[in-house]
């Protein structure tokens, strides 16, 4: 009867220890500790079927896969060898036994150890420990239905386990997906879709609670330029600094997303203040954000000096949804670019007007371009400090009314008309130097004839066969023709690049480099490539002789010319104060309002054929391209 | 082994001489302090707590009911102890409101000081809650090659004061853990044996025994005890009556862990130590001589092992005694019997220290850490 109640009370608590967990190690480890003490244990372990990250299977997922341990109780202690632990695992099974004991005594001076070995069912295995004296039969009886009890529980557990894991992997993705359904996978931003989301609770916030915020319309100047001399990868380098720094100067107050390429908008959460009010906040965080673009930018190895134009429009407006806040920032982001770098404009309603305009202007263009005959050349003479005229950049002008070359120029490369206006320009300026050739009006003194091209016309993979197709169907002479590219169209510096040009040198065009000193290039691609002059950037022309900056990057770019072999042209030349300080400089050519304004066709058909000399310059004409 | 290399009884419970005693040790070269003292000494944190935290090595002890200095059980008095070893002392405070989970992340956090310990003298406040999750958990964690041996502080009155002794100060409701990386021999024993019995526990929460055989349990008792005894709890203190009538608790191998119970609230019995739900309990018995058999046994046992284990060196053996207080209460003017009978095992030439303790704390002989009561540890180093 004593005998009897004992055994009894013993499988009741065991029992009653079984399943107070739904999770497995907690279940396993309280129902441990209750056998431990109750049937006087040293160690307790589990063995499971289990992957790296500790998740317990309930069938083998490998065929050599072997049991592991998952519990041990005291966890210093580490249990039995896998090897017997797995062949002990085989052998219950195959016996369809419910226990077996393992007997050890380490040595003569140390207890026997007794090790009970209980399969739980086809996935795990649990081995109790006892010192000195064995279980007794009665209670190793008893336990073979509480382990097949726990079994149930472990299975239930694993099961519950795996379910909570499946949810959790799922709930995992679906952030995912909803992440990056809502940002920029580049920069981490908030994209369009969750920055028009955030901008329209903002805007119907603002309205309810007659706040007022505003948006600034973030682009980079000549960010293009870092793709196209840098690559890409430094693009996408500057482009995550440059998000960072946006996050990091608005704080978590205000927002900040990326729109698109180089696009941020920063969402300037609304305030309860006056219109005056609002807009000193502005002022303020626009100073932070220019802030940000005053030092060198780090992107990969390179630091960049990079500057935004700034668009900017208030909101709650009346009867504006988020779409045209956006649209209205966007407006006067482009104002604000067309102005130069780094400036900002808040927007007003003009600016539309002037975006659709742009529009008309993009409009008419695939038009004209279809037909060539609205646009002509002129020419801008090259001289030397002599006054003798060597040659003339060729520049294209439209007919368009009151749209500048500055203008339409930027318009068709934005939309890819340049391919077909340049290659326009080309034959036409090699028709008219043919024509000049055949009245026999070029001396020995004149040089060349130079085209503009385009980066995007040069990076044409037929550019050169094009080139050798109009020289061909003009007949005009190779050697008379020159070709000036920006720095933007040589920096990629590839192979390709390096065989254009080579291919076009050894036809006897001469090279020109454009703006020369305007670019992020670095000067290596000089010594790549066979350029014939430089042409210095009239910004550095400027005031040469009172500016001892712009004096500097002159004597720089000269010296390096003449230790090159190349000529120096400088552009934009309009005093004799100027060109006096280019002469002494050492620059020996020249263009620009002090030698000439440009030329019509026919009128420097005439200056050729008097020698030089002045000629009345066309009117309505400006810009320089 | 030579655990002691010097020690001093406080002449008065004063500061003074405390750090007189401590400096006493620490003068013999003592790499840690080890303190039993009294509680009639009437030891408080403003006279303690700028002795103890002024010293320089491992400082630990506890204020107990009685001590045991050179064989003799004393009701006064201080005794310091200037230790050959050093020792890492690992303290848990707020001992009464841990969990399972916060004594784990203590336990983690000290793991470099107590992992390779092969000794830890736990000293706890006796009358904090969770003594017991406080053992499972230091088994579970530290495993079989630790051995630890201790027992409870504080007072008989039962009133909750500061009763254990570090280098932080007197401390209150807390385990003061010594780790030590030399190896000792325990022996364990009560001596009380089946009365009657036995009774399902059927209703229980921690220490508080509610239900045996589904019936309240203070009327079973109160009626077993009576009936086996012509005392009567309706005519003397319940404690007077249960002092002689401990409960045990059942091992699988018939061996019996005491539980003391100390009051009864209602139909409840209020237990030293916890009586969890579904196991088997007795209602023991015993008498003087079977105590007085069961410590020298312990002590026997004790020697024996530091024998088997070749670490006896007689000239040096140092034995450490923590036996439960409610054995002196139970044998009275009898109890110097129960020391003799201990150091009879023990060589002459050896020293003898310890204490009388509320419930007692030692590594089984299956490895798990008990708490127990009523009980005799006999460490021997």
């Amino acid at each position: 009867m004593k005998n009897t109640l004992q055994l009894i009370s013993i499988q009741h608590e065991l029992g009653m220890a079984i399943g107070l967990n739904l999770l497995l190690r907690p279940m396993l480890k309280h129902f441990s500790r209750v056998c431990m003490r109750r049937l006087g244990l040293a160690e307790i372990h589990a063995y499971f079927y289990s992957s790296e990250r500790q998740t317990v299977n309930l069938s083998v997922q490998a065929d050599d896969e072997l049991l592991t341990s998952f519990l041990n109780l005291p966890v210093t202690e580490f249990g039995l060898d896998q090897s017997i632990i797995n062949d002990t695992f085989s052998k219950l099974r195959a016996a369809n036994s419910s226990y077996s004991v393992h007997q050890r005594t380490p040595s003569a001076n140390t207890d026997s150890e007794y090790v009970y070995f209980f399969n739980l069912g086809d996935f795990g295995l649990l081995s109790l420990h006892r010192m000195q004296q064995p279980l007794d039969q009665t209670i190793l009886n008893l336990l073979v239905p509480i382990v097949q009890r726990l079994t149930v529980s472990c299975q239930a557990s694993i099961e519950h386990e795996q379910l909570l894991q499946a949810i959790a992997a799922r709930d995992k993705a679906e952030q995912q997906i909803r992440f990056q359904l809502n940002h920029d996978e580049l920069t981490q931003l908030p994209n369009r879709r969750l920055l028009l989301k955030h901008l329209q609770t903002a805007i119907d916030h603002a309205a309810a609670t007659e706040k007022m915020g505003a948006v600034l319309f973030v682009d980079l100047d000549r960010f293009k330029s870092v793709n196209d001399t840098l690559g890409h990868a430094v693009g996408d380098a500057l482009l995550c600094a440059v998000a960072n720094a946006l996050v990091s100067v608005v704080g978590r107050k205000h927002f900040v997303g990326r729109l698109s390429g180089d696009e941020f908008v920063v969402i300037l959460t609304p305030e309860r203040c006056s219109d005056a009010d609002a807009k000193v906040c502005l002022r303020k965080i626009l100073q932070q954000v220019q802030q940000v673009f005053i030092l060198p930018i780090k992107a990969n190895e390179h630091l960049l000096q990079i500057t935004p134009s700034i668009g900017v429009e208030f909101y709650p407006q009346v009867a504006m949804d988020a779409d045209a806040v956006l649209r209205n920032a966007d407006a006067a982001m482009y104002i604000a670019k067309s102005r130069g770098p780094n400036q900002f404009v808040i927007y007003d309603r003009s600016m539309s007007e002037e975006l659709e305009r742009r529009l008309e202007i993009e409009k008419q263009l695939q038009v004209d371009v279809k037909r060539c005959d609205q646009f002509y050349l002129v020419y801008q003479p090259q001289y030397t400090d002599a006054g003798t005229c060597v040659g003339a950049e060729v520049l294209v002008r439209w007919y368009h009314a009151d749209c500048s070359p500055a203008v339409f120029i930027l318009v068709a490369e934005e939309t890819g008309l340049i391919l077909e206006l340049g290659f326009w320009i080309l034959t036409e300026a090699c028709n008219h130097l043919r024509e000049m050739e055949v009245r026999g009006i070029i001396d020995n003194d004149f040089e060349k004839l130079s085209v503009n091209v385009s980066a995007v016309q040069f990076n044409q993979p037929r550019f050169v066969e094009e080139v050798i197709g109009i020289i061909n169907a003009t007949g005009v002479s190779a050697n008379l023709l020159g070709i000036e590219l920006t720095e933007s169209a040589l920096i990629k510096n590839t192979e390709d690049m390096v065989t254009k040009i080579a291919r076009l040198s050894a036809l006897g065009i001469h090279i020109s480099i454009d703006d020369f000193g305007t670019g992020y290039s670095s000067l290596a691609y000089l010594s790549r490539f066979p350029v014939d002059s430089l042409k210095i950037d009239q910004v550095f022309v400027r005031d040469l002789h009172s500016d001892a900056g712009n004096r500097a990057v002159v004597e720089t770019i000269i010296a390096l010319g003449q230790s090159l072999g190349i000529s120096i042209v400088a552009e934009g030349v309009e005093t004799e104060e100027e060109k006096r300080a280019l002469v002494q400089a050492g620059c020996m050519l020249f263009q620009g309002y002090l030698f000439s304004r440009p030329l019509a066709h026919q009128d420097f058909v005439t200056l050729l054929e008097n020698g030089s000399g002045a000629v009345s310059a066309i009117p309505n004409l400006s810009g320089s391209r | 082994m030579q655990l002691v290399l010097a020690s001093k009884e406080c002449e008065t419970p004063t500061a003074v001489s405390l750090e007189a005693a401590i400096q006493h040790c620490l003068a013999a070269s003592a790499q840690s302090i080890f303190i039993l003292a009294t509680d009639a000494d009437g030891w408080d944190k403003d006279r303690v707590d700028p002795v103890l935290q002024a010293v320089k090595v491992p400082l630990f002890g506890g204020i107990f009911p009685r001590i045991i200095v050179a064989g003799e059980c004393r009701s006064q008095g201080t005794l310091v102890l200037g230790l050959a070893f050093s020792c890492d002392v690992v303290i848990l405070d707020s001992l009464s409101t841990l969990n399972s989970a916060t004594v784990e992340r203590c336990l983690l956090s000290a793991e470099s000081e107590l992992s390779n310990a092969k000794t830890i003298i736990t000293l706890i406040d006796g009358l904090a809650n969770n003594i017991e999750l406080l053992t499972e958990c230091l088994y579970d964690n530290l495993g079989r090659g630790t051995a630890m041996f201790g027992g409870g502080c504080g007072s008989l009155s039962f009133e909750r004061q500061p009763a254990l002794f570090s280098n932080r100060g007197l401390i209150a409701d807390a385990a003061v853990l010594a780790a030590f990386d030399i190896r000792h021999s325990a022996g364990v024993r009560h001596g009380w044996e089946i009365l009657d019995g036995p009774y399902l526990v059927t209703g229980s929460t921690a220490n508080i025994l509610s239900t045996l055989n589904y019936v309240p349990a203070y009327e079973v008792y109160r009626a077993e005890v009576e009936r086996h005894s012509t005392l009567r709890f309706a005519e003397q203190d319940f404690f007077e009556i249960a002092k002689n009538y401990p409960l045990g608790i059942l091992g699988p191998d018939g061996d019996i862990v005491v539980r003391d119970p100390l009051r009864a609230e209602g139909n409840n019995l209020i237990c030293v130590g916890e009586i969890p739900q579904n196991t088997t309990v007795y209602i023991l018995e015993s008498d003087r001589q079977r105590l007085v058999n069961s410590a020298a046994d312990a002590a026997a046992y004790a020697i024996n092992s530091c024998r088997k284990d070749n670490r006896n060196d007689s000239a040096n053996v140092t034995t450490v005694i923590f036996d439960c207080i409610s054995r002196c209460l139970f044998m009275g003017e009898s109890f110097h019997e129960e020391l003799e009978a201990i150091i009879a095992q023990l060589d002459p030439e050896s020293i003898a220290f310890g204490a009388l303790t509320i419930g007692e704390i030692s590594t089984s002989r299956n490895g798990a850490i008990h708490l127990l009561n009523k009980s005799t540890v006999i460490a021997v180093f």
